[in-house]
């Protein structure tokens, strides 16, 4: 069987810039793999390697798909090959319509029984991915997974409630959204990087998936936000009247 | 404006006040599901109690959870914030087609639609979204909505869980208390300029004396496990609209600063004459946090 890692590339957030009506400029940012989904990759890494299973990588987002170096930069990751579904309308697109693109790239694959998210992904962080995608598939579904380990085929997750920590079992398929404490994502060599070069990538539009654009609401804007007004007052060095100033300061503002 | 029915979901029974005084808010008519303490329910007109979860999982009544949206068919769907909060969200979602807002920091209802706010590219830009789907279902950020008192709930019905999706098998409940910082009005902030876990009785000391909480940024609650992980402010953390806020060893990266930056008062200590956070406080004091955080603890003690 396969283990599908969902990733996503997304713009490198200190690379944004903010033009002068507060919208953003994508023109010119630097894409990266979704830290949190590098998490999800290592775990299904970990997993293939009891289980003897796959673990190959599925995504659905625009046409930074077509991005040759970060193809790279996923497939070094232990995985074996991609698969994704690419359209301009799937690049911030909302979970929803995320999970059903993701849904029907896992379906298209075949054999896939168990699919890993990471915890959120780098631009909107709705963490929301994996647990829709989840009950779209009509799989189990545990999110917040810290310790993740196969036994005896099946998944025993340790993961993060609000009053503590449970753990639980699940039988596959699954899908599993994983914690950036889950493990330490390996760091690829460069034996990695050029082996994951001659991977193979199945990239599908969305009509080839079955699929049509649209979205789930509609967005209205995406704004820089509005810088409060400060009186940055400074104050040098710990002297008794420095900190004397600082306690005046504190108790004013109380 | 508000909408006809709102049905408030928490897991636990921290999260219940807070949901509760966003859903009277935003609904004229509220109900209720909840999990944790059973007396806790506030707020609604009627209450549906999922259990306590102390030995079991509310993964299992997530199924009982969509049954009842689908029953109530109310307008909104307001989910805390919490992972099993966010779970049962995805499959609301999914049984009724519309997505998830997730993590709303602001929700208003108007006459085209219901309007939320949320936080995208590590705090960078916040996205608006609109929807008018018959059903929203919105995950609401902490400290999004003021909480007020309520009277408590009465109508209250068991729910005991039909799914059987995962099987539990233990539980480490979390030891002291469960902070919920995004209702602090004041915080002391630690970043990773504190050097050393000792000075953390100087904090201490400082947020006592202030009667704040104490939060902190990602890495000294992931990385130096100094603070418990729901006390890191910013991206993926507390998102905090506090009166008064002081960071100390604070640099103002932006994933950090997103979650403070509607402070009243904003005052900053850090060694680094250049460290973002000068450019956004009202105060700052540059020095050294070894040196500034045993002598404010006095002061501030007297």
């Amino acid at each position: 069987m396969k283990i599908a890692v969902c990733y996503k590339c997304v713009p490198f957030n200190e690379s944004i810039s903010v033009k002068g009506d507060r919208t953003l400029d994508l023109d010119k940012v630097t894409w990266e793999i979704g830290k949190y989904d590098l998490n999800a990759a290592e775990a299904a890494c970990q997993i293939a390697a009891v289980s003897g299973d796959e673990a190959v990588a599925v995504s659905a987002n625009g046409s930074v798909l077509a991005d040759s170096k970060l193809r790279k930069s996923i497939l070094s990751r232990g995985l074996t090959q991609l698969f994704a579904v690419q359209d301009d309308s799937l690049s911030l697109a909302d979970s929803l319509t995320t999970a059903k693109a993701l849904k029907a790239v896992i379906e298209k694959i075949g054999d896939v029984q168990l699919a890993i998210c990471g915890e959120g992904s780098g631009d909107v962080y709705a963490q929301q991915v994996g647990n829709t995608l989840g009950a779209l598939l009509g799989w189990n579904t545990v999110n917040a997974v810290k310790k993740l380990e196969y036994v005896d085929g099946k998944l025993v997750c340790e993961r993060n409630v609000s009053d503590g920590t449970e753990t639980v079992e699940v039988t596959m398929p699954a899908v599993i959204s994983v914690t950036a404490d889950a493990n330490v994502p390996r760091v690829p060599t460069m034996k990695d990087i050029l082996g994951a070069g001659k991977k193979p990538a199945q990239v599908w539009s969305l009509e080839e998936v079955g699929l049509a654009a649209g979205q789930a609401y509609e967005t209205v804007s995406i704004l820089a936000p509005e810088q409060t007004e400060r009186k940055k007052i400074m104050i040098e060095g710990a002297s008794d009247e420095a900190i004397d100033t600082l306690v005046g300061y504190i108790k004013n503002a109380l | 404006m508000k909408v006809k029915k709102v049905l408030a979901l928490t897991d636990n029974d921290s999260q219940v006040q807070e949901l509760a005084s966003a859903a009277v808010e935003l609904g004229e008519e509220v109900v209720l599901v909840y999990g944790g303490e059973k007396d806790a329910a506030v707020g609604a007109a009627r209450a549906y109690w999922l259990g306590d979860f102390k030995n079991s999982t509310f993964i299992n009544s997530v199924s009982d959870v969509v049954a009842i949206v689908a029953k109530e068919q109310p307008d909104l769907v307001l989910v805390c914030n919490s992972t099993n909060g966010r779970l049962a969200a995805g499959y609301i979602s999914v049984a009724n087609d519309v997505a998830v807002m997730s993590d709303a920091s602001s929700v208003e209802v108007t006459d085209g639609g219901i309007v939320t706010t949320r936080m995208v590219y590590g705090g960078a830009a916040i996205k608006t979204d609109k929807s008018t789907s018959a059903m929203t279902v919105i995950v609401l950020a902490s400290g999004a909505f003021p909480v007020v008192d309520l009277p408590k709930t009465e109508a209250v019905e068991d729910v005991s869980a039909t799914g059987s999706a995962v099987s539990f098998v233990s539980k480490q409940p979390k030891t002291g208390k469960t902070i919920n910082l995004g209702l602090a009005k004041r915080v002391v902030a630690v970043g990773r300029g504190v050097p050393n876990e000792e000075l953390m009785n100087d904090i201490n000391k400082i947020a006592d004396a202030l009667e704040a909480g104490v939060g902190c940024t990602r890495p000294i609650a992931e990385d130096n496990h100094w603070l418990p992980k729901e006390t890191y402010i910013g991206v993926s953390g507390v998102m905090m609209k506090p009166d008064f806020y002081i960071g100390f060893g604070i640099s103002g990266q932006i994933h950090h600063m997103v979650g403070i930056n509607s402070a009243r008062t904003l005052i900053a200590v850090n060694k680094d004459k250049n460290a973002p956070i000068f450019q956004q406080c009202d105060y700052g004091m540059i020095a050294d946090v070894t040196e500034v955080l045993p002598k404010l603890a006095e002061k501030l003690a007297k």
